[in-house]
């Protein structure tokens, strides 16, 4: 794989949610390259089309309960690591535009 | 300054029991040792005030096992009520966390005592101890070398006996790789055998909590008393823990042990490959039956984790978004702005990196050409594993391609990190258990690891042959006397 220009590196923080600086985009190029290079070999790799999917190593099943009521967190517990509180809610930035 | 915590469990134990000594004693000479080992940067935050608490309200307390009275330290991304837990990150650098983890909670109950949280790569991302906000955490064997990672100030404490028990996380060989640069023992259970609730998830397929010690005694000691079913992790097993110091040393002649010919390729330092070389005659000289093997699909072991991890780990970590907990960024126009900058002033760059790289092999088709196509890769791998241990009770091999290497090494070198842990990703891709042991030093007297892998949830097999080679090779393992 080619080195990624800096509009696919800004294309893939901005996936991430990121935003990086020139300096940091002339560096990710090059190490992202080599990883997404790397990563081709999976997509090169000679396996059935209707091999099984493992996403996790355990042998799942069933799990049913009796729905209980169980003691759960304060509010004031949960409260605690936000940045911004207002009563009983936590704040956050406007989502909305005007 | 006293020296208890150099002597070995049994009779720390009955120096306790004997009321000679008092679990103050074991926690203010741990408080001590950090402080004489301040360099090697193995803690981030210190329990001291609660921790001296515990040990004196243990004193109106009847010695009631092994493990009480015993200080741990405890890996950085495993939450522990009103005690900050950072994942070594600045952005959970001020994290005050509202539960215990479930091992934690079990660890309180053997009325151990945790004496601080323990420094590590970012986010368990990383091989090298170098990816913390915290600053390195140094190997003590060598001052200018790396411990490994991502449990480096785990595997640290332990090896410079600052605490005779830690817990970490193993994503890719997180316990194992450390534990094998820094001599000691370090397991890796079966996927599901400890519970990973209070974990703070980096890829959940691949997360597991395991001791780190520092022998396989006190190993299988703390392995059986964080085990076990939990309510609150639907993939944890109700599968009878076993009592695991039962199986120590017994019989191994006839066992059945498969080398796979990937570990002792040409890759492998010839020094460690030189060293499994003499386990492997002195294991047939006692009656071990062993045998070369392919296990198909391991050259893919880096590029699966390159996905599967990553890709779990950009979903796990869209959670840091600085609303409900974490870093905040002070300025912002927009909600889009806000969350663009807090993630990009909270995390370092391996996390970075990792988060783009997630963030993309799950973007439209990329999710089909790279994440479920490793899937089932990761499938067919398994299924090899499955296989061979049809016919084999144990793979061995070595635990890592080298032993610890200079500080800054590969810093700078976005794939040579995750080529560290070449041959313990596979064990995580399957969740099979692994155990990581001293079997001798280098040229240099740095520590080399062997890693010890078994059927699923048979960990005791793993403890019989480790503890047959430990009390064989009796290895002078305290790496304070080099230092």
């Amino acid at each position: 794989m080619q080195g990624l220009t800096s509009e696919e590196v800004e294309h893939v923080a901005d996936l991430a949610n990121l935003v990086l600086t020139e300096e940091e985009k002339q560096k990710f190029s090059r190490q992202l390259s080599d990883i997404l290079a790397d990563i081709d070999k999976i997509g090169a790799a000679n396996i059935e089309e209707e091999s099984k999917i493992l996403i996790a190593p355990t042998e799942n099943h069933d799990l049913y309960h009796n729905d209980e009521t169980v003691e759960s967190l304060k509010k004031e517990e949960i409260e605690k690591n936000a940045n911004k509180t207002s009563g009983d809610y936590i704040s956050v930035p406007k989502a909305l535009d005007d | 300054m006293t020296n208890y915590l150099s002597l070995s469990l049994d009779e720390i134990h009955s120096k306790l029991v004997k009321k000679e000594i008092k679990p103050l004693d074991l926690v203010l000479e741990a408080f001590d040792k950090i402080e004489k080992n301040e360099k090697l940067n193995a803690f981030i935050t210190l329990n001291k005030e609660s921790a001296i608490e515990e040990a004196k309200a243990l004193e109106r307390i009847e010695v009631n096992g092994l493990l009480f009275g015993m200080p741990i330290a405890i890996k950085d991304n495993i939450v522990t009520k009103n005690l900050r837990t950072t994942c070594a990150s600045c952005m959970l650098e001020n994290f005050d966390p509202i539960y215990n983890a479930t091992v934690v909670e079990k660890i309180k109950a053997n009325h151990m005592i945790i004496i601080g949280k323990t420094n590590m790569d970012e986010f368990a991302m990383g091989s090298t101890g170098e990816t913390s906000y915290f600053g390195d955490i140094l190997n003590p064997w060598d001052l200018t070398k790396v411990p490994g990672g991502s449990s480096s100030g785990s595997a640290v404490a332990v090896s410079a006996r600052i605490t005779p028990f830690a817990l970490g996380s193993d994503t890719g060989g997180s316990i194992r790789q450390p534990s094998s640069f820094c001599g000691v023992v370090g397991m890796k259970p079966t996927y599901g055998r400890v519970s990973r609730y209070g974990l703070v998830a980096f890829a959940s397929s691949l997360d597991h909590i395991g001791p780190i010690t520092r022998t396989v005694y006190e190993n299988a000691l703390l392995l059986e008393a964080i085990s076990g079913e939990d309510s609150n992790d639907l993939t944890s097993s109700n599968k009878v823990v076993p009592h695991y110091v039962d199986y120590l040393n017994k019989e191994i002649s006839g066992l059945k042990i498969g080398v796979p010919n990937y570990y002792m390729s040409d890759v492998i330092n010839e020094e460690v490959r030189n060293k499994m070389k003499e386990i492997i005659t002195l294991l047939e000289s006692m009656g071990c039956n062993i045998e070369f093997i392919d296990i198909d699909y391991l050259e893919y072991a880096i590029p699966l984790y390159q996905v599967i991890a990553l890709a779990e780990a950009s979903s796990n970590l869209a959670r840091y978004d600085g609303i409900k907990f974490g870093h905040v960024t002070s300025s912002y126009q927009t909600l889009e702005e806000f969350y663009k900058k807090t993630r990009s002033e909270g995390f370092g760059n391996e996390v970075k990196r990792r988060l783009m790289i997630g963030s993309y092999v799950l973007s439209g088709k990329n999710a089909n050409i790279y994440y479920e196509k490793a899937l089932k890769i990761r499938g067919k791998m398994v299924d090899s594993f499955k296989d061979a241990f049809k016919k084999y009770d144990l793979l061995i091999g070595p635990t890592n391609t080298d032993v610890a290497y200079l500080l800054g090494t590969k810093q700078d070198d976005a794939l040579k990190s995750f080529y560290d842990d070449l041959l313990t990703i596979p064990l995580n891709m399957a969740g099979l258990p692994a155990l990581s042991l001293p079997i001798g030093f280098n040229h240099d007297h740095m520590p080399i690891g062997m890693q010890i892998i078994g059927d699923y949830f048979k960990e005791e097999t793993i403890y019989t042959l480790a503890s047959v080679l430990e009390k064989t090779l009796n290895l002078d393992l305290e790496s304070g006397k080099k230092c």
